[in-house]
């Protein structure tokens, strides 16, 4: 039997904003495992836009190594896991390559409902979780109360729960002193087979995909020749390596053991994540439990202003699935808006983030439409289609019913906000299931809700409903029957179909009202009238007029206006860049996501 | 138009009341004027030392201009000051206008006949309406007698060249209102009238009452009517609009305001005023005690005009001028075929009948005017 009493593998669980990533950066530096100087705030959210966001996208491990009290030098490897609902797939891939997880949990907020699921998923996969007490130095902290919470809710014992401040760094040691202690070590076997778990991929200019994989059996060094086992195919190892947390060249990577491997793979298809890597000569039996494939739960269509920007959408699109499995897309073709893709996303944050990084770093400008979730169809000749976009459903008369996904959404408020989520589930069409105390003082509440709903402004309604204390999780429950209905936008007359919306009938006149309001507000004037209507088929149901444009002129302009004026014209020249030409009329961006924004007042 | 033309424009920030739409930056503490004279006077020395020491060395004037503010408002003495440094520092032999702008509530015989002897010959006067009760609405000091007087003044002591500034789009104005405006102003032996629309800029009186829901302005059908009333009354009685605010006499179009227009030369004394000479652009010192305080002469928002700034500008100033642009002019200037380069905007914009292209003349059309930054906007890269 191999000794891998010196290995633990652990990941850190937390709500957004409970100071994962600065606990992450205490342990880091405490071990050493990065040079003081090369510490960059917020080691692991290595984008620019984790770091400015504050969240983590994707997962990231790092290898530390730490002298124990008992004497013996240890290895301890921290893999990320991102904190938000969209990521929980992203989760549960770090969480099989683990034994143990810290549960940080904010002292003066306490647990979250997307905190909840993750721990939940923990404890499926069988993994030791230690409670952390994060934030202990604000004044508002509760610790003991917070403690009480995750008895209450979890189960978990708290009595060896740490206390800590990751930002002064109080209780770092006794969190390296309780992963040493109560991590389980791996089990694994040096002279087996190589088993190697695909938790992660990643693209690299040069290395080609990278497979990012905790060893299970086995070892894995350069010039071995290994297989995928979902596909069969075989490459040769050209290097592995550990996370420090920059890639650092290893000679093997053995059991129990967590790193990457390149073997000049192409495709980041080919190192699917959730696979089995194996040795081509002497393979494994069997290949490790993998991962269900990643459902993208939101659909939406993205545009290039400028037409002739398709071709370098198409290949940044491609770029960004390089390390971002979960991204799909496929060309679609507009006709208000051209050429452009649909994509899914996992949910709504996935989709910023895409949209965000498409702007940032392909400079790309876009036209991303309102967010769609598959729609099933049932027909009149009892075939059922499934559809991600309003402008996919079939002529009314050739439609039976639609179904609409629905979710389980758990939501954890303090008790003094019951009231007004149960309000807001309501105005969303959900169906109370139960709820619970958790402590007197918070309460889960459980609704069957449509997917659809969530999407679009529910989570900013929760949060600024209940002042920021809600949290919320959900779950895909299946489809239900539903009495939907196509509402169409029209400008001048003309049918818009990347304005159309697939939604409730009793909601259908009060959201084509304030559609067509919102538009009116977002579209500029035009050189002529422009009439926005929203109608259910051929029946007009609300209606507003962009009145044209007539006087638009700087009257007084002599020297001193000059510089003035040439700002005014830029400004306005800008302006135009950020819209898209449709038929005469010229949308902002905005427009195309007009829907997610209205005010539910 | 390959010879360069220059202009001299001087800063007077003095007022005695700010009037209630104004937000230009001006003074009223006269206590100050003095010191402000003597920093004017000896910027004018230094930028005309500074100027001589350049290649082309001493420019030819063409014209001079002190604006304000209200210049009239000041002791003629320091008026006089600066008219004699300018001559003493530029070369201003081929001097052909010389204006000076003036309140009718500060008009009298004596700095009226003084300007014309000190060699003003154009009059700029701030009337803005004739309406008793309008003038006071809008916070102007003077009312309509002091009007009459100031051109009476003025005509009698030898001034041929005099401009009006009118406004229109005022609190609770009608097209009414500005017809009499209008007829009692062509009743006068005018040379040049200057139109303005009411702008509500922030900081201003007006500003303040606007957000209060004080301030009841004309629509904007009203406003394009009392545009076209303005176009309408004055072309009967022989002013022809040659700007889009600017309306004259055959000859009297202001020579000074062309030079801007023309994206010409020009220097900027006093007060946050601009020069724009041999492609460079800056400003002022624009805080009154700094200005004064200050023994710099210090570059604000110092700017090269790139080669493309000046195609941009010359189009976006060229197409403000009833006549347009003249496109072989144009071209011997900048070598820019403006037909070929722009010919897609140029195309948009006759669509929607803004813009006509002739010959050699490219210009916008009266709607065009209307909606000109909509227009000249799309010439900018």
């Amino acid at each position: 039997m191999t000794d891998l009493s010196n290995i633990r593998n652990f990941c850190i669980i937390a709500h957004i904003d409970h100071g994962k990533s600065t606990l992450a950066d205490r342990l880091i530096e405490y071990t050493g495992a990065v040079e003081k100087r090369d510490m960059t705030k917020q080691l692991l959210d290595q984008m620019d836009l984790e770091q400015e966001r504050g969240i983590t996208i994707k997962l990231q491990a790092v290898k530390m190594k730490y002298f124990g009290d008992d004497g013996k030098e240890y290895l301890l490897n921290l893999i990320d896991t991102p904190g938000h609902v969209d990521f929980t797939y992203e989760v549960s891939r770090s969480l099989a390559a683990c034994e143990g997880a810290l549960l940080v949990v904010d002292a003066s907020q306490g647990i979250e409902a997307q905190t909840l699921a993750n721990v939940y998923l923990a404890l499926e996969n069988n993994l030791e979780i230690i409670p952390v007490i994060n934030k202990i130095d604000l004044p508002s902290a509760e610790p003991e109360k917070v403690k009480q919470e995750i008895e209450n809710i979890i189960g978990l014992d708290t009595s060896n729960a740490i206390l800590t401040s990751a930002k002064t760094g109080e209780g770092t040691k006794a969190i390296l002193e309780a992963i040493v202690k109560y991590v389980p070590e791996p089990i694994g076997d040096y002279e087996a087979p190589l088993k190697a778990l695909i938790f992660d991929s990643n693209f690299d200019a040069y290395k080609g995909a990278l497979s990012y994989v905790r060893i299970m059996d086995g070892s894995v060094k350069k010039g071995m020749k290994i297989r995928m086992f979902a596909s069969g195919k075989e490459f040769e190892v050209t290097e592995v390596g550990i996370f420090e947390p920059t890639h650092k060249v290893v000679d093997s990577l053995k059991a129990g053991e967590v790193g990457y491997i390149a073997a000049s793979i192409k495709k980041v298809a080919d190192t699917r994540v959730g696979d089995t890597i194996t040795g081509a000569a002497n393979p494994c039996k069997e290949p490790l439990e993998g991962y269900k494939k990643a459902v993208p739960m939101v659909y939406c269509g993205l545009y290039p202003i400028d037409n002739d920007q398709y071709n370098d959408l198409k290949d940044a699109l491609e770029k960004l699935q390089l390390n971002d499995a979960s991204l799909l897309f496929e060309p679609e073709t507009s006709s208000a808006l051209g050429f452009g893709f649909r994509c899914g996303f996992l949910g709504l944050l996935h989709m910023e983030i895409v949209q965000e990084r498409l702007e940032r770093e392909y400079d790309m400008t876009l036209i991303t439409t309102a967010p769609s979730v598959v729609f099933k169809v049932h027909l009149t000749n009892g075939n059922v289609i499934e559809i991600d976009s309003p402008a996919l459903l079939p002529d009314t008369r050739l439609v039976e019913y639609l179904e609409e996904p629905m979710v389980k959404a758990s939501i954890m408020v303090p008790n003094e906000y019951v009231g007004t989520v149960m309000d807001l589930c309501q105005d969303k069409r959900g169906v109370f299931i139960n709820m619970e105390y958790i402590t007197p003082k918070r309460v889960i509440l459980s609704y069957k809700l449509p997917l659809g709903e969530i999407i679009y402004d529910f989570f900013d309604q929760l949060k600024s409903r209940t002042k920021g204390y809600a949290s919320l999780d959900y779950e895909l429950a299946g489809h239900e029957r539903s009495s939907l209905v196509k509402l169409d936008i029209l400008l001048a007359g003309e049918i818009i179909d990347a304005l159309s919306c697939i939604v409730h009938r009793d909601k259908a006149y009060y959201r084509g009202k304030a559609l067509v309001s919102k538009l009116r507000q977002l579209i500029p004037r035009q050189q002529f009238e422009v009439p926005i209507q929203a109608a259910i088929g051929t029946k007009v149901i609300a209606r507003e007029t962009v009145k044209a444009m007539r006087k638009d002129v700087l009257e007084k302009c002599y020297g001193g206006d000059i510089s003035r004026k040439r700002k005014l014209l830029e400004k306005q020249k800008e302006g135009k860049k950020r819209m898209k030409q449709v038929g005469r009329i010229e949308v902002p961006q905005e427009a195309f996501m007009a829907v997610l924004s209205l005010d539910d007042e | 138009m390959m010879n360069n033309r220059t202009g001299i424009y001087v800063h007077i920030p003095f007022c005695i009341k700010k009037c209630d739409y104004c937000d230009f930056i001006s003074a009223s503490n006269y206590e100050l004027e003095d010191q402000y004279f003597e920093k004017l006077i000896t910027e004018i020395q230094y930028r005309g030392n500074e100027e001589r020491e350049t290649d082309d060395g001493n420019k030819v004037i063409n014209t001079i201009y002190f604006g304000g503010g209200t210049p009239s408002s000041v002791r003629l003495d320091n008026i006089r000051k600066v008219v004699t440094a300018l001559k003493e520092k530029f070369n201003l032999a081929k001097l052909e206008e010389m204006t000076i702008e003036v309140n009718p509530g500060t008009c009298n015989n004596d700095n009226i006949q003084n300007y014309y002897e000190m060699g003003f010959n154009r009059l700029s006067i701030g009337v803005q309406s004739f309406d008793e009760e309008m003038l006071k609405r809008i916070g102007r000091i003077h009312n309509r007698a002091d009007i009459y007087k100031t051109v009476d003044i003025a005509q009698k002591a030898g001034f041929k060249n005099i401009s009006i500034d009118l406004m229109y789009g005022l609190p609770n104005d009608s097209l009414e209102r500005l017809e009499k405006d209008l007829k009692l102003a062509m009743e006068m032996n005018l040379q040049h009238i200057s139109t303005y629309g009411l702008i509500v800029e922030e900081g201003t009186k007006f500003y303040d009452e606007l957000n209060e829901g004080r301030l009841l302005l004309p629509e904007e059908d009203e406003l394009l009517q009392m545009r076209d009333l303005i176009n309408r009354k004055l072309f009967d009685q022989g002013f022809k609009r040659y700007e889009i605010a600017n309306y004259a006499k055959a000859g009297y179009e202001s020579k000074h305001n062309l030079i801007y227009w023309n994206n010409d030369d020009y220097y900027g004394f006093g007060l946050n005023s601009t020069t724009k000479v041999d492609d460079r652009r800056y400003m002022n010192e624009p805080d009154i005690l700094k200005y004064i305080g200050s023994n710099e002469f210090e570059k604000y928002n110092l700017e090269e005009i790139t080669e493309v700034m000046k195609i941009e500008e010359a189009i976006f100033l060229g197409l403000r001028l009833i006549e347009g642009i003249d496109l072989v002019d144009y071209f011997n200037r900048y070598n820019i075929d403006i037909k070929e380069k722009y010919k897609k905007v140029i195309d948009e914009l006759i669509d929607i009948k803004a813009m006509w292209l002739g010959d050699r003349t490219l210009r916008l059309t009266d709607y065009g005017f209307e909606i000109s930054n909509y227009c000249l906007a799309k010439f900018l890269s």
